[in-house]
């Protein structure tokens, strides 16, 4: 599958979604990880159904994790509530990994990583010391 | 990669299943297989030589310990838990030994002979340690290594008399 | 000058750090049991684990990632579920076996019960991983580990027949003269574990990570190399050192290695009371290191796999999954530990399932290192690549004997 990047300004990039975007590390606008992509939210595709000819190319709605990977592996699909998304709309950049134009802390797939960091990591003393 | 990997046909799915669960069964009927000619074999017999076996060692280390300890060659915590470890492992070995099911006198007799020699082993161990840290040990540290190495021995001629009977 | 004390500290921490509790004791066990006639496996094992180090190191400093963030994108989910599993669990089974040999070391040093001193040595491992530099943690372990030269030292104190030594290394299908018989299933089951304790899989993932850890580029690979090529042998030799050892002093006996007390035996003949107390240093710096290792290499795996924020050269709080994923890993070693199972069996077992394990860990590395999108000019040599290929080859054909040899000799018994 290819996927079209609209870059203002600049010619339409071409890439395999596939081979560049799936299971490629997210980092935040601080270069921080946020996640692995675990499969890729389409528009107006429906599973199960043929796709009937003459119908518009799906278009990328956001990076998704989570749950995804077990059914990307075995099949399947989960219920739209138990997807971790990223808006397509938040992605910056697209490179060996892929960046996004906003913080980690303000998008919701984080909320794992701020619930330990804050209930139970920053609790136990030195959590928030700098190491180095 | 090809297109049908994002795409499941669900019916793909049900025939990887079949293969996959008879390959797991066919692992698990070679592990039966091969279990059928497994070294540790020679029975009841067998299972007893190699109890004797183990028994020697541990005795010859137990006596290497105390050994050690008399020259002055190694401290009280290496040698307490080398004659630990020994007192063990032979006690492990009587379990081993005493759950062994016996059918021919032959057996019976033997694993008597090793479960009484076991029972000497360990009672000479345990004096060695309690020698370690008695004020005037140094005799009995001496007599509890030349006991544990007479047992070792007697242990090694009963293991060789029982390797040659399977 | 001090270019040359950091190669220096880098090479003798290479060695120190090379051994762990799997090496003490398969090597000591394998003496005892089968003089130097394994020998050879130890070489071939280092060559290996040179190989793939010097591989994980140069995919890291070259491409700024470390290992599984690359498998998951390279060979995609599937192979990257199977590897982290894998890896995962071998690295959990190990970790159990360092912190209970911290413990059995500890024993011997105090007499007091190894039960007690569990907690404490999981938690210390706990609390360097928490708050200790990675660079200090590093250095500090691998020069205290050196003390395990020791075992080299004690070797020559025996005054070993060394003629004796070689004809069992250079002739290993002759039994050695007064060791109690064995069958050949045993002795290839031995083989196998002693290579999978030699090419210890979270050697890789640690190497690869810490690369990143500390910022390594390609002017740092020279180094890296020197510190894989000349630390890596030597620290083979002491292997070498500990199973010539226990030849020399238990196989004559028929003593056959059970536990962590008979590995220092040898040396308290050589040495007494002074040799005793260097190895016990060693054996507790070498194990709490390895210890550190797998329990960030499980931190590591879990995090890089799935995309979490990692390193020590984070905050704690901004790495907050990576941090809990290495408590929880410790807490179930210790879980394990207090069930009252014998460390030096969990030792044994973690050697053979390593073995197994192998393939899944190396293949990745070999695959990547020959990708030039992350490596560029820096891919594999044409050597590099047929050593690879040879070495694939041996950890295929070991993972796949191990299993039936387990079964068939009874885990070597």
């Amino acid at each position: 599958m290819i996927a079209r990047r609209q870059q203002a300004g600049a010619n339409p990039r071409r890439i395999d979604a596939r081979l560049s975007l799936l299971d490629r590390q997210v980092l935040d606008a601080d270069r921080v990880p946020v996640q692995v992509v675990g499969d890729l939210e389409l528009s107006h595709v429906s599973l199960d159904h043929p796709i009937p000819p003459g119908t518009p190319a799906p278009v990328i709605t956001a990076l998704l994790s989570g749950p995804v990977l077990a059914t990307r592996i075995f099949g399947g699909r989960p219920p739209t509530s138990r997807l971790h998304r990223i808006d397509w709309a938040d992605v910056a950049e697209i490179d060996v990994a892929l960046s996004l134009s906003v913080r980690g802390d303000t998008l919701d797939v984080t909320w794992v990583e701020r619930w330990v960091s804050e209930h139970i990591i920053g609790r136990i003393p030195g959590g928030h010391s700098d190491p180095q | 990669m090809t297109d049908h990997k994002t795409f499941r046909d669900p019916r793909r799915s049900r025939g990887t299943s079949r293969s996959r669960v008879a390959n797991v069964v066919g692992v698990v009927l070679l592990c039966a297989m091969l279990a059928g000619c497994v070294t540790t074999a020679g029975g009841v017999l067998g299972d007893l030589s190699r109890s004797a076996r183990s028994a020697a060692s541990d005795l010859h280390s137990a006596a290497l310990a105390l050994d050690l300890y008399s020259r002055g060659d190694s401290t009280i915590g290496v040698s307490e838990t080398a004659l630990d470890d020994a007192v063990t492992d032979l006690t492990s070995q009587q379990e081993s030994v005493s759950s062994l099911s016996v059918s021919t006198s032959q057996e019976r007799n033997a694993r008597a002979a090793i479960l009484s020699r076991l029972d000497v082993a360990v009672h000479a161990v345990i004096r060695g340690k309690e020698a370690l840290t008695e004020a005037d040990g140094a005799e009995s540290v001496h007599s509890a290594r030349k006991q544990a190495t007479r047992d070792a021995s007697r242990m090694k001629a009963l293991a060789i008399r029982l390797e040659k009977l399977w | 000058m001090n270019k040359l004390l950091g190669l220096a500290l880098g090479v003798l921490t290479a060695i120190g750090g090379f051994l762990d509790i799997g090496d003490l004791v398969t090597n000591s066990v394998v003496g005892s049991r089968f003089g130097l006639t394994l020998g050879w496996v130890v070489i071939v094992g280092v060559v290996g684990i040179c190989l793939f180090a010097q591989m994980s190191g140069r995919v890291a400093a070259v491409s700024g990632r470390a290992t599984f963030e690359i498998i998951r994108e390279r060979l995609g989910p599937r192979a990257g579920v199977a590897n982290l599993a894998a890896s995962f669990l071998i690295n959990l089974m190990t970790l159990t076996a360092e912190v209970g040999g911290v413990a059995l070391a500890l024993q011997l040093a105090s007499s007091i019960e190894p039960w007690l001193w569990m907690p404490v040595a999981a938690f210390a491992v706990w609390l360097v991983v928490w708050r200790v530099k990675f660079s200090i943690m590093e250095n500090v372990t691998g020069l205290l580990g050196l003390t395990l030269i020791v075992f080299a030292v004690a070797l020559f104190l025996l005054h070993p027949d060394w003629m004796q030594l070689a004809t069992q290394a250079f002739q290993p299908s002759v039994a050695p003269a007064g060791a109690v018989p064995e069958a050949g299933t045993t002795y290839w089951y031995y083989a196998i574990a002693l290579f999978g304790a030699a090419m210890t899989p979270y050697e890789v993932f640690f190497f690869s990570s810490g690369a990143v850890e500390e910022k390594w580029s390609i002017k740092d690979l020279g180094e890296s190399r020197l510190n894989v090529l000349v630390g890596f042998p030597l620290g083979g030799i002491l292997s070498l050192a500990i199973a010539a050892g226990a030849a020399v002093v238990l196989l004559p006996k028929q003593i056959a290695v059970t536990s962590l007390s008979q590995v220092v035996l040898p040396v308290a003949e050589a040495g007494g009371k002074l040799a005793i107390a260097f190895v016990l240093v060693g054996i507790v710096a070498a194990t709490f290191g390895a210890a550190l290792e797998t329990t960030l290499s499980s931190g590591y795996t879990l995090a890089q796999f799935f995309g979490w924020s990692w390193g020590k050269f984070r905050k704690p709080a901004q790495a907050a999954r990576f941090h809990i994923a290495m408590i929880i890993c410790l807490l179930i070693g210790l879980g394990v530990l207090a069930t009252g199972v014998d460390p030096v069996a969990v030792t044994e077992f973690s050697v053979v399932f390593s073995a197994i394990a192998l393939p899944l860990t190396y293949l990745p590395i070999l695959l990547v290192a020959n990708d030039p999108q992350y490596m560029g000019k820096y891919v594999n040599g044409r050597v590099t690549n047929a050593f690879g290929m040879v070495y694939l080859v041996i950890i295929l054909v070991a993972s796949l004997a191990a299993i039936p040899l387990m079964i068939i000799t009874g885990a070597g018994a």
